[in-house]
């Protein structure tokens, strides 16, 4: 049997016809994953805006409904610029308490993050009613404090009967970075 | 003797011999179209399973979605009503000793074993030391 003209060119048009069906197979799928990932890629930062948006929303409504009450916390917290004003605070309750105090040391104690520590040392003396009035006044310090070491001593009664006392201590006091 | 089983093995020779000539055709339609059709199925079951791949991939795509919480700073509601409500009575109590400095009340805590505040200490005592 002898192959023809016809035959040969319909076998070559099958041949490129199947070829070609191929390649488009191919690139059409590759084209569609291409495709799909970066719908996927686009979906996913949509998605992400969107929470942002959303968090940011409850974010802002939670820093202003909390205002006034982190304001009032805040005030608690002693600043480096208010630590003279402390100082001298305590020194006139001690003058109003008829205490005798004398400030045995201040130091400042760098702390990680957003805290120091401010350690201050009093001794104190006077009738044991106004020392126990200033010692009350030291432990309830509107600012987040603590006391940390107490030493105290009573001594005779003076001339007018009091018991006299002697008291030293030592205070932290927590004191917000600049 | 020329039995039955050897006629029919010389008719079996004789028919193969005539069947034996070599195939000088170079396309056999018959084999064609089976290779061509097979091909064809082949072409087809495998765009077939990749368009059902894709479309179980992307059928639901909020399933393929990578996306990063957005990470929210916990702000702990009754921690700090709890450290207002204390530093506000800190405050008052403050004030209220600045007022009226006759307020006796316990200052140092209790020291183990001996178990003395201050409010019992008597006369000539020793330094009565606490670390809090």
């Amino acid at each position: 049997m002898k192959v023809t003209y016809t035959t040969k060119i319909y076998a070559l048009l099958s041949l490129i016809t199947f070829l070609v069906v191929l390649v488009l197979l191919v690139l059409s799928w590759r084209y569609t994953v291409r495709e799909g990932d970066e719908l996927v890629a686009r979906l996913s930062t949509i998605e992400e805006a969107q929470q942002r948006q959303q968090a940011y929303g409850e974010l802002t409504r939670l820093v202003n409904e909390t205002q006034a009450d982190r304001e009032e916390l805040l005030s608690y917290v002693l600043t480096e610029d208010k630590t003279i004003d402390f100082l001298t605070s305590i020194e006139k309750a001690a003058v109003r308490n008829s205490v005798e105090l004398t400030t045995e040391s201040l130091r400042k104690v760098e702390n990680k993050g957003r805290f120091d520590t401010l350690q201050v040392s009093f001794t104190f003396s006077g009738d044991k009613q106004d020392v126990q009035t200033m010692l009350r006044m030291l432990e309830t310090l509107p600012y987040h404090s603590t006391v940390t070491q107490l030493s105290l001593q009573l001594k005779d009664a003076s001339a007018s009967g009091r018991i006299q006392a002697l008291a030293r201590l030592k205070l932290e006091v927590t004191l917000l970075k600049p | 003797m020329i039995d039955k089983k050897d006629i029919i093995k010389m008719a079996k020779h004789v028919f193969k011999r005539g069947k034996g000539y070599p195939d000088r055709r170079l396309i056999h339609p018959k084999r064609e179209w089976t290779v061509g059709l097979f091909m064809s199925l082949l072409v087809l079951f495998v765009g077939g399973t990749a368009a059902a791949q894709l479309y179980s991939t992307y059928r639901n795509v909020n399933t393929l979605l990578q996306v990063t919480p957005a990470t929210m700073p916990r702000y702990n509601a009754q921690a700090v009503e709890t450290a207002l409500t204390e530093y506000r009575l800190r405050e008052q109590e403050y004030e209220s000793l600045q007022k009226n400095k006759g307020v006796s009340q316990s200052v140092v805590p209790v020291v183990t074993p001996a178990a003395t505040t201050s409010d019992q200490l008597e006369e000539d005592t020793g330094p009565v030391e606490l670390e809090f």
